[in-house]
């Protein structure tokens, strides 16, 4: 199989090509189609670019030598999706234990309702990066299992049931969990939203 | 319904700038790869170097557990004799005992009446017992040394005919005065 047939292949195709003939070239359109989306993700969740590089090469390592684990009744991007999602919370939990050794009373991340932000001015236009700025930092202060759900659906763009299969929670759950994400981000984004 | 309340949250979200991997993203990967590769290669030397030793020590354990090969007096658990109550039975290695060991044989040929009329003077001696008796006469031997409820009542006061006249008397005074 030529260079270009590999790449009119789709996800599922490519990892049963890489499993049965152990064709690296398709791992490689695997890791092109899934790095950015899954740096976004992972970038989202943890907030720290070098770690979430780390993360994500760490997913497409385990998806290397693990590849015979998958199977063709999940999606790919599923799959690779619970992978990367199970080590940012893994490196999660780490980054909280050396922070609460480090700074004594790092504190859960709801520990304070509002995002105090001096700079800000009501007259003044709130621009893209400003606000980019205030969501990402709300999304950190917003609890591991709400957050998950909303960068899920709202940012990677994923449905119900695929949030549901890589949570490995039922969809209704899903739901609620993303609406209570979602009140938690507005109420904390109230200078930008408003009440 | 619930999302039109979060439109302007949800298309912020979604409008976010998009993070990119780094240039030496696959670079790096590659780098990660063969690391790893190289990782589990050494561990699977490693262990394959630890799993003949551990078995051997395993087997050198098990053997020396099982069959003790230097220790002498090793008794089977299985084959001890079991212990006899020292505090139902008491055992003498004295002569009177041997004495009492014959008397007690010979009077099982005898007749059950005759072993019966033993029984009177073997409880005097307190149940001295030889414990390697056979069933036959261990069986018969506790026939014998039967203990009645008078034996066991060790507080009992032994009196003699005059102490037991005057327990009777005062008895009656208690008894009169009462009435």
């Amino acid at each position: 199989m030529n260079g270009n047939d590999l790449n009119n292949l789709s996800d599922e195709e490519l990892i049963i090509e890489f499993q049965k003939n152990n064709d690296e070239r398709a791992f490689e359109i695997l890791v092109k189609r899934f790095k950015n989306p899954l740096i976004n993700f992972v970038y989202r969740f943890l907030g720290d670019y070098d770690s979430c590089v780390d993360v994500v090469q760490d997913t497409f390592v385990k998806v290397y030598r693990y590849k015979d684990r998958y199977t063709n009744i999940a999606k790919f991007s599923t799959w690779i999706y619970t992978i990367a999602t199970n080590l940012t919370k893994t490196e999660y939990q780490r980054r909280k234990r050396v922070k609460l050794l480090s700074i004594s009373g790092g504190g859960e991340e709801e520990s304070s309702l509002e995002i105090k932000d001096n700079t800000y001015r009501p007259d003044k236009s709130v621009d893209n990066k400003y606000k980019e700025e205030q969501i990402q930092k709300a999304l950190l202060k917003v609890k591991v299992v709400y957050r998950e759900p909303v960068i899920l659906r709202d940012i990677q763009g994923l449905s119900y049931e695929e949030i549901a299969e890589i949570l490995n929670i039922e969809v209704g759950t899903v739901k609620s969990r993303i609406n209570r994400g979602r009140k938690r981000l507005q109420k904390l984004l109230k200078n930008v939203y408003g009440d | 319904m619930e999302e039109k309340k979060f439109e302007k949250l949800i298309k912020d979200l979604n409008s976010l700038r998009k993070i990119e991997a780094p240039d030496n993203f696959e670079f790096r990967l590659q780098t990660k790869l063969q690391n790893s590769e190289s990782t589990d290669s050494e561990s699977i030397k490693r262990s394959n170097k630890i799993i003949p030793v551990f078995a051997l020590a395993s087997v050198i354990i098990l053997v020396f557990i099982i069959y003790r090969p230097f220790v002498d007096d090793y008794e089977d658990p299985f084959q001890i004799q079991p212990q006899v109550r020292e505090d139902i039975v008491e055992y003498y290695e004295s002569d009177n005992n041997l004495q009492l060991k014959d008397l007690i044989n010979d009077s099982f040929i005898e007749n059950d009446s005759n072993s019966l009329n033993n029984t009177s003077k073997q409880s005097d001696n307190k149940q001295n017992v030889s414990p390697d008796f056979s069933e036959r006469n261990y069986s018969a031997f506790q026939y014998q040394f039967t203990i009645s409820k008078e034996d066991l009542n060790f507080t009992r006061p032994v009196m003699n005919d005059e102490e037991v006249k005057q327990v009777q008397l005062l008895k009656q005074k208690l008894m009169s005065k009462k009435n």
